[in-house]
């Protein structure tokens, strides 16, 4: 998997697992995950009670009317950066209860939702993925904000920031990419100098 | 289930107290000690029964499969048993041995996971992961028969949608052997450990009397020795053919329900032995004639089917008016059955217990997660808990305990990273 | 005791109370009684007859009363790890949708609480004298009518 984080806090994401009204199905795969055969506490992924320690939110089910509000109080509990991953179909649209009265139509209806993990239920697999994925955007998307904030000229002249994020910093310094001396490691999170 | 009872009201909230949200459970308290309880199960209501009379009959085994992700089949089962019953179908025998052992396999791997769960909910989580661990043999076994580890999917109306081939037949055998090996451990040891001694001997106890009064079902009810078990007193799919035990215990407690359901287990393997060995030749499905052309054959008609799930007595009720989508169809789940022994087990248990006897049933997740207890700040100085708190507390009041500390439930030690 | 002995049994011991009786194909007994009034004295009776283990409470809306089902099951014998059969039988009340009461079981039947509170929420039965008519399964602050009353179903 390689070295997945540049990371805000350059530290391993704890996860906040949510029952919004789901079958249990998707949630006994996201413990699975913990569970020794998947073991993602190997990479630093661990499961945490209270959104004040959080920096994903593992939501799954439809959301029922009842766990639409407590979802939302969740959500504004955890600090910034937060992520949310909709884990599952009923969790992502809906699912099979999509015309029942007392649902929502996944978690998209209620809190903004940052990765979708399809699946019924999902397999813990799927998750890990996901949460991967998840990191490496978000990631990116720092690495960008930074770079903003250090030269905002890149931001005037309208290029996409995530695209003037070189691949190798040694680039931004004039340096040959190849220069086996000055290679540093794609997880350097130093904004570059100009 | 609620009386004037003296004490100290404990609504029971999700989050802190001030956001006023609506409590799953009030424990009355006095002290340390749980006078009464009040419980809301509206958390995971989503409509099922309304959403089910717009569908067909065969579009509604797949909603009603996703009532609950550990039990999937014990619905399906149900729902096509009692609509075969309305349509006069014969099922063949193949296809109910079929139905027999994903049912065992299912019933394994919902009491490993409670195994781990109530490991977990006592602070044993090695036996969390050894439990959930050794479940993967029926998980991976479930996935090379069904295509799916959750939601098999393996019923249609009529019969099974799958075959069991000889090798899968042969993987069955061997892995069942060493299951065995696993479950025999669990026996010896489990029962016998210090920590699920000290949290589960003597707590929560519900009597025979009590279990009858309020009709509990599944191990809950045989750990407190009510003879039932819709396997053997209503037989269905193949099991008037097999040769199995109804395991009951007479102390009615958390231990009792502990080594109910890892006998049961021993059981569940010793059936699929069965079945696997001796599922005899033939058809998948009751008749080859297309499903709208059975819809249309339904008469009117009330039906009841019931299944042993693994938590216990599970009833499905179907009422057809003769078109292919379902007048009324009620479905009353084993665990809505034991919330009443919950509550009277939780009277006179220690705050500390709560998270073990409510495990002790084997409730749906989402049913759990949102106990909290919010107290007048007396209790480890915390003015409101939820469940993972609660765990905590319990643990270390029972750690405390043990060490010989007071046991007015002073803990006394920082409780980690807490707001 | 097969079914058709129960049957006959429980016809002579409640003969008073029902309007009709049944014997299903697969062996569930079903009592219709005359009167909803009688529920209780019914339940009485199969009580002292060993009838204790009430499945559950199934309510539905029959146009112009709403059925109210009460499902039993007799134990079958048991012995050291051996189950005999059981009987299922079912109580049929029938009560008119302008008058939507029933007696509550909870005195003699302790077991009956959540099913009666569940009747309350998606047929809205009263049950009278429930100790705890709290709704179960509805928010506090539904606004709907009972969502399994027939005009409330959203049903395409």
């Amino acid at each position: 998997m390689g070295r997945i984080i540049d990371w805000a806090r350059n530290r391993s994401p704890w996860i906040l697992h949510l029952n919004c009204g789901s079958c249990n199905g998707c949630d006994i795969e996201t413990l699975d995950a913990l569970m020794p055969r998947y073991d993602i506490e190997r990479f630093g992924i661990q499961q945490k009670d209270t959104p004040r320690h959080a920096d994903v939110l593992v939501a799954t089910g439809p959301v029922t009317k009842q766990m639409a509000p407590r979802l939302e109080r969740i959500y504004e509990q955890m600090p910034e950066p937060k992520l949310v991953i909709a884990a599952g179909s009923c969790a992502s649209t809906g699912g099979v209860f999509k015309d029942c009265y007392n649902c929502h139509e996944g978690v998209e209806d209620v809190i903004p939702v940052d990765m979708y993990i399809p699946g019924c239920p999902i397999s813990p697999e799927a998750l890990i993925d996901g949460i991967v994925a998840l990191l490496e955007e978000a990631g990116q998307e720092a690495k960008a904000e930074r770079l903003a904030a250090a030269k905002p000229e890149v931001v005037q002249s309208g290029k996409r920031i995530d695209e003037a994020v070189p691949a190798d910093p040694d680039e931004a310094m004039g340096q040959p990419a190849t220069d086996p001396e000055n290679q540093e490691g794609t997880d350097d999170t130093e904004p570059v100098e100009a | 289930m609620s009386e004037d009872v003296s004490g100290t009201k404990i609504p029971v909230g999700p989050q802190h107290p001030s956001l006023k949200e609506p409590a799953n459970f009030t424990l009355t308290v006095d002290g340390e000690v749980i006078t009464g309880a009040d419980l809301k199960l509206s958390y995971n209501h989503r409509g099922i029964e309304q959403a089910a009379l717009s569908k067909t009959y065969l579009e509604n085994i797949y909603l009603l499969e996703r009532i609950c992700g550990i039990c999937s089949h014990a619905h399906t089962s149900s729902f096509v048993t009692g609509v075969e019953d309305l349509l006069d179908l014969d099922v063949p025998r193949r296809a109910n041995y079929i139905r027999t052992l994903i049912g065992e396999l299912e019933r394994i791997h919902s009491h490993m996971l409670w195994l781990g769960v109530a490991g977990h909910e006592i602070g044993f989580d090695t036996l969390w992961q050894y439990a959930w661990r050794d479940r993967e043999i029926v998980l991976d076994l479930l996935e090379e028969i069904t295509g799916n580890r959750i939601h098999y999917s393996i019923n249609t109306i009529g019969g099974v949608r799958q075959d069991l081939t000889d090798e899968q037949r042969e993987t069955v055998l061997a892995k069942m052997d060493e299951l065995e090996e696993r479950i025999d451990f669990y026996l010896e040891t489990v029962p016998n450990e210090e920590t699920v001694r000290m949290r589960c001997e003597d707590v929560g106890t519900v009597s025979t009397e009590l279990a009858r009064e309020y009709c509990a079902a599944g191990p809950v009810g045989r750990a407190s020795g009510l003879p039932v078990d819709v396997r053997r007193d209503a037989p269905y799919a193949a099991y008037d053919e097999m040769d199995f035990d109804v395991i009951t215990d007479t102390a009615g407690d958390l231990l009792a329900r502990t080594t109910v359901r890892i006998r049961e287990v021993a059981e569940s393997i010793s059936i699929i032995r069965q079945a696997a060995k001796g599922i005899p030749d033939g058809d998948l499905k009751a008749t080859p004639q297309p499903m709208q052309a059975l819809l249309a054959q339904i008469p009117e008609g009330d039906v009841v089917s019931r299944y042993e799930a693994p938590r216990g007595e599970l009833i499905h009720y179907l009422r057809s008016d003769g078109t292919d989508t379902p007048e009324r169809i009620h479905i009353r789940v084993p665990t809505l059955a034991n919330w009443p022994t919950v509550v009277e087990a939780l009277r006179g248990s220690y705050i500390a217990d709560t998270p073990i006897v409510v495990a002790g049933i084997d409730p749906c997740i989402s049913c759990t997660s949102r106990i909290g207890v919010e107290t007048d700040g007396t209790h480890a100085g915390e003015n409101s808990f939820n469940l993972d708190e609660l765990r905590e507390y319990g643990i270390e009041w029972y750690d405390d305990r043990a060490d010989g500390g007071s046991a007015t439930g002073e803990p006394g030690t920082d409780r980690g990273d807490r707001p | 005791m097969t079914p058709s002995q129960l049957k006959r049994k429980l016809d002579d011991e409640l003969s008073a109370l029902l309007a009709a009786s049944e014997e299903h194909d697969c062996g569930r007994l079903e009592f219709v009684l005359a009167d909803r009034g009688d529920l209780l004295e019914a339940v009485t009776t199969l009580q002292e007859l060993g009838i204790t283990h009430l499945i559950t409470i199934t309510g539905v809306d029959a146009g112009d009363e709403i059925e109210v089902l009460y499902h039993f099951l007799r134990y079958g014998e048991y012995d050291d790890g051996d189950l005999g059969e059981g009987v299922e039988l079912t109580i049929r009340a029938i009560v008119p949708k302008d008058d939507p009461k029933i007696a509550t079981l909870t005195d003699v039947l302790p077991g009956a609480t959540l099913y009666e509170r569940e009747l309350m929420d998606m047929l809205g039965v009263e049950v009278t004298g429930h100790p705890n008519p709290e709704k179960l399964l509805l928010a506090d602050d539904f606004d709907g009518g009972p969502p399994l009353r027939a005009e409330n179903l959203e049903v395409s």
